[in-house]
This record gives structure tokens, sequence and C-alpha cells, in this order.
């Protein structure tokens, strides 16, 4: 079974690194247009001589902006739209594991995503001189590789619900997209809001990311201070796994008695 | 096993909604059976509960011995879907890396599936398009395709779902011939064919099954469900455009016992398909058609066919 769900997560992570890499035009429109929004805030930080930190936090949230949209528009309403051409039927109907079909999508996106976001953090570092330490590159990828586990492991669980939501899917992403990105404190601390905030928000996987991100590259602590957040991040990724895995099978059986499997236009 | 599928008193609710009532066939290994019937008719719902994708509200079903509701995931390995109305794959991608993808998702090995998949583009003569993004091919060269996906897997029971809806008369009659030989190459194969064309029933099918709201009407052998009109005398008169209240008059006409109407907007023809028992009541058509001043293009007498068998069943028309 697990052979079966990996070579099935091969497969269709191929159609979303084949298909989406297939253009270079693409990747660079994908790093351009996010470098323009970042920039604004750095050349804002600039005109007031802030310090390279805020250019460093700025830059590191803005390269990880492209996930969470990755995970809303590209793995939550992903399967209704697999539906909506056909796919999601045949997908069931192959008998080939679901688990394997998301796991697929969101190691696709997730590698897509990275060359994204290595580009557009590569060229903010260069374009306005941003200073971070280099020596903590491996424990800061650790966190990276653990936030895109959590982050996409949400993303599966989104995947496997939001067939319920039909057409009105889109007013949800909108609705998730921004607020998340907010309390993600891509462009300030989260150490900004107050204890309490803190801890609720510590539940969104891109918000722990960052911070981790930010106390190792910006600031240059050593990974052992923040232990609790490579920890948070594996367990909710595990969580998150689990849920989806369970989600999925259930939306296949609750799908089977009301027809959403195969309904189109809902 | 002879019997493939076998459904018993099969039934399916949606709401207040009857689209399958109390539905009992049983297919037969290496039959095409054909399942006849209008849109609505609930021959996609039939299809969707065998191909595990729906559960009934009553009812059971079999597919090679398996219980549809317990053994599903054993089904799965047997079958494979072709719908015409569907787009299956990714635009991104050519059209062999969807069917390499595919390939994948019914079990075969990375390279096996690359083996598999240049073996049936050779063999369904792709080789022009095989290339081609999936959303630069013609309707004709995807719907070849989807049904090449849809024999990937060699399945034991393929459903055929309005397989060539929407193609012009050339690739719709490629489509029927693959089918015809994809069927002879294996006893074991077995296809449930739906469609609302009559020509693909009459051409493709052993048996089969008129089905009206969600009723089987009638099951037999396409030869004895002609029988049923063969005492009959079918005509069909081309006029220019009639509107519904004059096909309601001729309608009246006595010794007429059914007749539908089809308008062409294109050449602005109208034809008029009349089942009578004697021929006498096609001079008294002609004669109102006559009163009315609507010119008549063409009469001729017909050879019965799968519509003019629902017409008697039914008394509606077909499409």
């Amino acid at each position: 079974m697990i052979k079966e769900i990996f070579k099935t997560a091969y497969a269709r992570a191929y159609v979303r690194i084949k298909g989406v890499n297939r253009d270079v035009t693409h990747f660079i429109i994908d790093v351009f247009l996010p470098l323009l929004g970042i920039s604004a805030i750095l050349f804002a930080y600039k005109a007031l001589n802030a310090p390279n930190q805020f250019l460093a936090i700025a830059a590191i949230g803005g390269a990880m902006i492209a996930f969470w949209y990755n995970v809303l528009w590209s793995m939550a309403s992903q399967l209704y739209w697999e539906r909506e051409t056909g796919n999601l039927p045949l997908y069931i109907a192959s008998g080939a594991p679901m688990t394997g079909v998301l796991l697929g999508m969101a190691l696709g996106g997730a590698f897509n995503m990275t060359l994204r976001a290595l580009g557009v953090l590569f060229a903010t570092v260069y374009l306005f001189n941003i200073k971070i330490y280099l020596n903590q590159a491996l424990p800061a990828f650790a966190i990276f590789v653990l936030t895109l586990f959590a982050l996409y492991s949400l993303g599966m669980v989104f995947a496997s619900s939001f067939l319920r939501f039909g057409r009105s899917i889109s007013k949800v992403n909108e609705l998730l997209g921004e607020p998340i990105l907010f309390f993600s404190g891509v462009y300030f601390p989260i150490r900004v809001f107050p204890f309490t905030v803190q801890i609720l928000v510590s539940i969104i996987p891109l918000a722990l990311g960052i911070e981790g991100m930010r106390q190792l590259l910006v600031f240059g602590n050593p990974p052992l201070t923040i232990l609790w957040i490579y920890l948070s991040l594996l367990i909710l990724g595990i969580v998150f796994f689990y849920i989806a895995t369970k989600m999925i099978k259930l939306m296949e059986e609750k799908g089977k008695i009301t027809g959403t499997l195969t309904l189109k236009w809902e | 096993m002879d019997s493939v599928v076998r459904t018993v008193n099969l039934s399916r609710f949606f709401g207040n909604t009857v689209a399958l009532d109390n539905v009992n066939i049983t297919i037969r290994r290496n039959e095409i059976f054909g399942l006849l019937g209008p849109n609505g008719s609930g021959k996609s719902t039939l299809i969707k509960i065998l191909a595990t994708l729906l559960l009934p509200s009553a009812g059971d079903a079999y597919v090679l011995g398996y219980d549809i509701k317990k053994d599903y995931m054993q089904i799965r390995k047997y079958i494979n879907i072709v719908a015409g109305d569907e787009r299956p794959g990714y635009g991104i991608l050519k059209v062999k890396e969807n069917l390499w993808f595919f390939s994948q998702l019914y079990g075969y090995g990375i390279r096996e599936g690359w083996k598999i998949v240049n073996e049936l583009i050779e063999e369904f003569g792709m080789q022009d398009f095989a290339d081609k993004k999936l959303n630069r091919v013609s309707s004709g060269m995807f719907q070849k395709y989807n049904f090449v996906r849809g024999i990937l897997n060699n399945p034991r029971l393929l459903f055929l779902d309005e397989p060539t809806v929407g193609l012009d008369v050339e690739i719709s009659r490629e489509i029927r011939n693959y089918i015809k030989s994809w069927i002879r190459k294996d006893p074991d194969r077995t296809i449930l064919l739906t469609t609302h064309y009559m020509i693909e029933a009459q051409e493709l099918c052993d048996r089969v099954a008129i089905i009206h709201k969600g009723k089987i009407i009638k099951i037999d052998t396409v030869e004895n469900l002609l029988k049923l009109v063969s005492n009959e005398h079918i005509f069909e008169i081309k006029t220019f455009y009639i509107d519904d209240s004059s096909i309601s008059e001729i309608k009246k006409i006595q010794g007429i016992k059914s007749l539908y109407s089809d308008n062409d907007p294109a050449s602005g023809i109208t034809k008029i398909r009349i089942v009578v028992e004697e021929e006498s009541p096609i001079a008294d058509v002609l004669s109102v058609l006559k009163e009315k001043g609507i010119k008549v293009v063409a009469l001729s007498k017909e050879e019965p066919n799968l519509e003019d068998v629902f017409l008697y069943l039914v008394g509606s028309k077909l499409r």
C-alpha cells in the first residue's frame, strides 16, 4: 500500500512539475510579480533607514507568501476542479490511493513553489543587499522542510473537505487568503501580537515557519532556542496528514451517498 | 462466470427525483450491452453505480460477482470508464504524458507505463498528435485519446457513456470501429454502452435495454426489438418548417400509431417520422399539408430502426 501511495504521488507530482515548468516564462512571471510586491515594502524600509533586520524579516516573509496561495488555489480547490474536468471520478474508479493523489499534488506544488520562493529570496537579498546568517542555512532549511510538511498537510485536509463548497470555493479561498497571511506576520514578527493571539496563530504552520527561519537567519539564534518550533511543526504536520487521510476516505464515502463525486456545476 | 453485471431491484433517488426505478439487468460476458434512452433517463446514474462512484438507494448490484457496496476496491481493478462529455487529463501535458499518468493510476510500473502507452499510440495511429499538448488537440483526437485511456488497464468491463457525443460522422465511425475490434480481441472483455444515438446501438450492441424515466422498458437483441415494429409501416416526410399546432393536427389523423418530428434550424427542413399500420393515412397527412400550404420536399418509406422501437414502446421520441 505504501508503495502504491508513493507511485501515485510520483505520477501526480509529475503532472505539476512537468506541466508548470514546461514554459520558462511562467517561472519568470512567478518570481517577478511577487518581487514587485515585496520590493514596495523593502523600499519603504530603505527610505526610513530601517536596520538590515527589518529588510531581512520582510524578504523571508515575502518569499513564503507564494506557498500559502499555492495551498489555497492549487491544493484546497484542486479536487473541485478535478471533478469538473472528470478526473476525480477516474481517480476514484481507478482504485489508486487518493492519499497518493493528494501527496503528489502537495509534493509537486511544494517543489514548484520552492523554486519560485528561492528565486524571490535570492533576488531580494542580492538587489537590496540584505545580510542574513548563512551559517544557519542548514537548520533554517530543516525548518523550511517541516513548514512545507505541515502547510501542505493542511492543504491536503482542505482538499479533502472543500468539495462540499462547490462553486463558492473561490470565496472561501479569498476569505482565508489575506487573514492567514496577516496572522502569519509575513512582513512583521508575530511577537507584536498580544500573547494569546501569538498562541492562537501558532497553529498556522506558515506563522511558525516564518518565525523560525527569522530567528535563525535574521537574528542568528542557535537552533536549540527554537526547538519548540521544530517540534510544533512536526506535530502539526503529522496531525494534519493523519486528518487528511481520514477526510479523503470520508469524502469518498459521503460522496457516494450524496452523488457529489460526479456532480458538476454545483 | 457468464454474468458480468447483475442488478436486483436497483433504485436510486435524488431527493424526490427517481433516477433509477427497480432496475433488473444481467450483462453477459463478452457482449456489448446497450442502454438506449433519452437524456435524463437514468443511463449515466446506472453506470455511476456500477462503476462504484455512487451508492444505490435500494436494491443490489454485482459486478464480476463482487458486491458494489462492499467489494468496490476489487471491482475497481477490472473496470474503466469513458464518458464522451468529459475532458479528463491535463491540458498542459502532452497526450502521451497524460496517458502515462493514467497508466500509473492503473497500476503499471513507471517504465512499463511508457511501454504500454507507446504501444497503444502506435496501435491506434496516434503518432501525429501524441506529442501535442492535450489542450491543443481536436475533439476527434481527444476522444480517441480518451478511448485509449479507457482501455489502458485492459478492463474486463468497460463503461462507455455516450462515447461519440458531439463528434462528426467520420470520427464517430472510427470510434465505433475501435470499440468493435477491442471487444473481439479478448473473450473476457465486456462493454456497457449508453447512447441516445440509435445507429450506435444498432451497429454495436448485442443486446439493448430501452430505458425511460429510470425504468427498463424492454431488454432484447437488436433484431428482436426491431421485430416489434416489423408489422408496421414507417414513413418519413420532409417538408419546409412546420409549427407545433400543425404537427398536433397531423397526429390526430386516424390510423397513425405514433409520430415524431424534428426541425433542422440550419436547413429549415422538418422531418416527420410516422408509424402506421396501413399505408392509407399517409394520403390524409399529405392532404393536411397541402391544405396548409406546406411544401413536401421528400416522402420515403423507411426500414424500422431502434428509434421507431423506442417510439413504439414509450410513445415519445428518443432525443
